[in-house]
């Protein structure tokens, strides 16, 4: 899918300060968390990001909304016909930008405030930056957008405390989406619920896309999620992009060995498939000391002495499909 | 029936209730199993369902306001004989004697076994010299400190823990999430249990670190020859590691079977739903096959099958009024479900 962008991330680096063992000492090193990762989401579609622990999913997603502060680099988002510069705005105008991306969390139960009833919940985005002010007008908003996310319009009165987890998710995507905003990130947006609450979820997701256009950024470790809700998929590691190409591509031919690491270390449910995963060695490296050269270089089972020597270049394998590895071509057969 | 495959522990009718502020909550209503010498049950369920209770009622571990009902059994054979678990004193010598020796116990949180503030190898020594009677019959030999630490950094080893004899010096937060998980394992295997209980061990891990533990865990229960009893959420990892299968929901097992019939062709309407609600790999993006829904509340538990709430295929007048028995199959499987029972439609 080469689709018009609407989110063009460049060369971003998220680096976070490791402070010594004495107080108010400086840093001493970096945790390297975003490492000149260069994205492009596009309009419309569902971009699946996946990877481990420390592999620096999260960071990048709050990155790209302005929830923490970026090293270096650059984010461009199109809206209204011109590229605005996301790491320029500040003040007022990174307030009202904001309305245009938005975040859905994993956990319903933390990010919704006990106090509110889920009408000012849902209204907080179109109140904050001045964007609707007339109370009717707001309303009518909360109204339309429950409705969609499938809330009984009676439960707006009441406090989220007395929703079930599923319910409590429809109300985050109901914030999330009540300021129409053209980006949102879903962080592990399904990953709390029990499976037969999942599917309900995801559904409301892709049918709330279909409906309003929306793009998602959608962060998760669950590669089956993953297949289920993307157009595309990106494989991070250690804070490096590892593969970026079309989800059926990425699940059938994977070009990069970690992507195949990681698939095969799924376990199915399928009764036939042997469970056979592809054994790495070790365990993630610590992020504040990345390894040299490639980054998965310590744990991959087809490194040469060139990985441990020379960072590979992330660069197009086969139609859309781009991987970081010397020897994808060969590994691919 | 091969004596590898005799029954080791036998589950009968087990109710276990809480007393809450809210009322009594009934997590486990007379769920009945049996587990056998080499080989693993696995038990599936949701939020709710009771799989984290019933089996946290085998080794006793209940919090002060659960009550095990009186016609409970939990039945662990022996060298010795049969013990009825649940008619021990939960806090008596008798009750710590089998956890930790005869029945073997993994969690989610490794930090649930192992205490802060002793060494890796402090805290393994004191469980093999606890049981070294049980180690005795099980394994022979005699067991002191040295040879304690010999055995804990044996198995420190077996577990795939690379410099065992530095490591056992370690204090558990000096380890990685994988790498303590294998100290657990470690841990729980080296008084050698007959019966292992792992309760979502692999859960709160990454894929890769957890495709080690599972491959690991498959291998040592082959070696040990021991029961197992694996409880999860995630139907896939059932698939890869359980020959047998229970699914359970709002405190009753609603299925059980071995684990490639039952996901080959589901009986009961809600594992049905459950199979058909995962996520696939090769499917491509699609609309999922939600429950319709929610799970109740256990304070509301509905009257007559618990599922009957969500059930497209429930029975208006039957469902709702009566509990359905376990209803078999065939010779290795049954249902708890008015579909199958006598007179069904």
């Amino acid at each position: 899918m080469s689709g018009e962008p609407l989110v063009e991330i460049r060369d971003l680096k998220v680096y976070f300060g490791v402070r010594g063992r004495r107080m108010l000492q400086k840093a001493v090193g970096y945790v390297r968390a975003v490492d000149e990762v260069t994205l492009t989401v596009h309009r419309g579609e569902t971009l699946g990001l996946v990877g481990e622990s420390g592999s620096g999913k999260t960071t990048l997603g709050r990155a790209v909304l302005r929830a923490l502060p970026v090293t270096a680099g650059e984010v461009r988002f199109h809206v209204d016909g011109e590229a605005v510069d996301v790491l320029a705005l500040r003040g007022d105008r990174l307030r009202r930008f904001r309305r245009h991306m938005q975040l859905i969390f994993q956990d319903p139960y933390a990010s919704l405030d006990p106090r509110m009833t889920v009408r000012d919940i849902i209204a907080e985005p179109l109140e904050a930056p001045r964007h609707l002010r007339n109370k009717r007008e707001i309303d009518e908003r909360v109204r339309e957008i429950a409705a969609r996310c499938r809330l009984n319009v009676e439960f707006l009165r009441r406090f989220p405390h007395a929703f079930s987890g599923g319910q409590r998710q429809r109300i985050g995507i109901a914030r999330a989406l009540v300021a129409n905003p053209e980006f949102v990130v879903c962080d592990e947006a399904v990953s709390a619920l029990d499976v037969s609450i999942q599917a309900d979820i995801l559904n409301l997701l892709m049918d709330l896309q279909q409906e309003l256009g929306t793009t998602y950024l959608f962060i998760t470790h669950d590669l089956s999620v993953v297949a289920q809700i993307s157009d595309r998929v990106a494989v991070l590691y250690l804070g490096r992009l590892m593969e970026l190409g079309p989800t059926a591509e990425i699940f059938a031919r994977p070009k990069h060995p970690y992507t195949r690491a990681l698939l095969s270390a799924i376990p199915r449910v399928e009764p036939e498939h042997r469970f056979d995963p592809v054994k790495l060695r070790g365990e993630i490296p610590d992020p504040a000391h990345p390894p040299q050269g490639c980054r998965f270089s310590t744990r991959c089972p087809f490194v040469r002495d060139r990985c441990r020597e020379e960072d590979p270049a992330f660069r197009e394998i086969a139609r859309d499909h781009f991987a970081a590895c010397h020897f994808a071509e060969e590994l691919a057969g | 029936m091969t004596a590898s495959e005799r029954p080791l522990l036998e589950i009968r009718e087990l109710g276990v209730s809480f007393d809450t502020d809210e009322g009594m909550v009934r997590a486990v209503d007379g769920v009945s199993f049996v587990a056998r010498q080499g080989r693993t049950l696995g038990i599936v369920g949701e939020s709710g369902s009771g799989k984290s209770v019933a089996t946290k009622a085998v080794i006793r571990l209940l919090p002060a306001n659960a009550r095990i009902d009186p016609g409970s059994a939990i039945l662990l054979r022996r060298d010795d004989g049969e013990v009825d678990i649940a008619g021990l004193p939960a806090k008596g010598r008798e009750v710590r004697r089998l956890r930790g020796g005869d029945i073997g116990m993994i969690f989610q949180e490794p930090m649930a076994s192992f205490s802060p503030v002793y060494t890796i190898g402090n805290q393994m020594m004191e469980a093999i010299l606890e049981h070294r009677d049980h180690l005795a019959r099980r394994i022979g030999g005699s067991f002191d400190r040295k040879t304690a630490r010999e055995h804990a950094i044996r198995m420190l080893e077996r577990v795939g823990m690379s410099n065992a004899r530095l490591r056992i010096d370690q204090y558990p937060h000096e380890l990685s999430g994988g790498m303590r998980q294998r100290a657990m394992i470690a841990l729980a295997l080296s008084t050698h249990p007959s019966l292992l209980i792992a309760d979502e061990p692999t859960t709160a891990l990454d894929v890769t670190i957890q495709a080690q533990i599972l491959d690991l865990m498959l291998e040592l229960q082959q070696e040990l020859g021991m029961a197992m009893l694996f409880i999860t959420h995630d139907m896939g990892v059932i698939a890869q590691i359980a020959e047998d299968v229970a699914v359970m929901y709002l405190g009753r097992i609603v299925e059980r079977g071995p684990t490639r019939e039952v996901i080959r062709e589901p009986a009961h309407p809600y594992t049905r739903g459950l199979l058909a609600a995962l996520p696939r790999l090769d499917t491509g993006r699609r609309r999922l096959t939600p429950v319709p829904g929610d799970i109740p509340s256990p304070l509301q538990r509905p009257a007559g099958c618990p599922f009957h709430t969500r059930c497209p295929q429930r029975m208006p007048g039957l469902c709702d009024r009566l509990v359905p028995g376990d209803t078999p199959l065939d010779a290795t499987r049954s249902v708890a479900c008015h579909l199958y029972g006598e007179g069904a439609p």
